[in-house]
């Protein structure tokens, strides 16, 4: 069964470009959302195993979106993909129960690795 | 010349991402020198003419205090300049984040104020420009104006281009009161090399 996946970012081209890194064997349902507050809506509604979340975002960003799923009972594996390559913005974001944490832009090998590692390839 | 005087919503979104990774990599710079979290915004990036700048660059700013605006010219493949603008009253602030002492009699004013300017517009352009593998030069910073509101900043507009792009960046530093806006212009003739730039990055994906 393909693994529903959800991308939040506000940008179209961050957006189509994670979605080209996923490894092309890895069978997946994918939802967009371009900001954090739709991510927490498709988030109740769908229900998704894995998040790739962007922090940086208008109207909700990736840290607020976080808090919102963590508030609602964080079922989904997080990975957060981000320009913001600070220690404290990583720190914080797996305190809010990110399992991994991508710098900008996304490399295959990297992603990939982390998929093994839970058990999706 | 080549001259652009647009830029497709296309090129426009990757260009505001491209420098969301550039700024990403200055804010890491600056939160190692300064030794605090910097919080970054979401770039805005749009064309302005030189008749419009002004106005356009007043209404980005959104800081009430007096300021200190820094400018600095770069050339290469891409051609433009950087103007950093941040609280007057933080720079002594900053001055003891970056190890500077009072009694350090080697350092004026002016010094700091241009390095300060110097050190984000120059991490930020450069991550810009590492993203997309493009080298640049920088002429040396200059100050702008001082001790000015925002309405006095550009009171001298730049003379040498008449339509750029315009990109504006925010910079504050996590319980701290140093907040600062950084403007990129990159000349219209910069544009068909900046394009080229672009489209050779996103043919990786």
């Amino acid at each position: 069964m393909a693994t529903k996946v959800l991308v939040v970012d506000d940008s179209v081209l961050s957006r189509k470009m994670l979605i080209q890194s996923l490894p092309a064997d890895w069978e997946v349902d994918i939802t967009e959302a371009s900001d954090g507050k739709e991510a927490v809506e498709l988030y109740k509604k769908l229900a998704p195993e894995v998040i790739f979340l962007d922090l940086t975002m208008p109207v909700m960003n990736g840290f607020e979106a976080l808090e919102a799923m963590n508030q609602l009972g964080l079922e989904a594996d997080v990975i957060v993909v981000s320009a913001d390559i600070q220690p404290v913005a990583e720190k914080r974001v797996r305190e809010l129960g990110a399992i991994a944490f991508i710098k900008k832009p996304v490399s295959t090998p990297k992603l990939v690795s982390i998929l093994i590692d839970y058990g999706y390839l | 010349m080549n001259d652009q005087t647009t830029l497709s919503a296309e090129l426009r979104d990757a260009f505001q991402e491209i420098t969301n990774i550039g700024m990403g990599r200055a804010g890491y710079a600056l939160a190692r020198v300064l030794g605090t979290f910097v919080e970054l915004s979401i770039p805005r990036v749009q064309m302005v003419s030189a008749q419009d700048f002004i106005p356009t660059a007043s209404g980005l700013i959104g800081l009430d205090d007096k300021l200190v605006a820094i400018h600095q010219s770069f050339f290469g493949r891409w051609k433009g300049e950087t103007i950093t603008i941040f609280n007057q009253s933080s720079c002594d602030e900053v001055a003891a984040l970056l190890g500077y002492s009072q009694q350090d009699n080697k350092y004026s004013h002016t010094e700091l104020q241009l390095d300060i300017g110097n050190i984000l517009s120059g991490a930020c352009l450069n991550g810009i420009a590492e993203v997309l593998g493009v080298e640049l030069h920088y002429n040396h910073p200059g100050v702008l104006a001082e001790n000015v509101h925002k309405d006095r900043l550009f009171a001298h507009a730049p003379s040498h281009w008449q339509q750029a792009l315009l990109t504006e960046v925010n910079f504050a530093l996590e319980h701290k009161t140093f907040k600062s806006h950084l403007l990129i212009l990159l000349t219209s003739e910069s544009l068909a090399n900046l394009q080229t730039d672009i489209e050779k990055f996103m043919a990786q994906y």
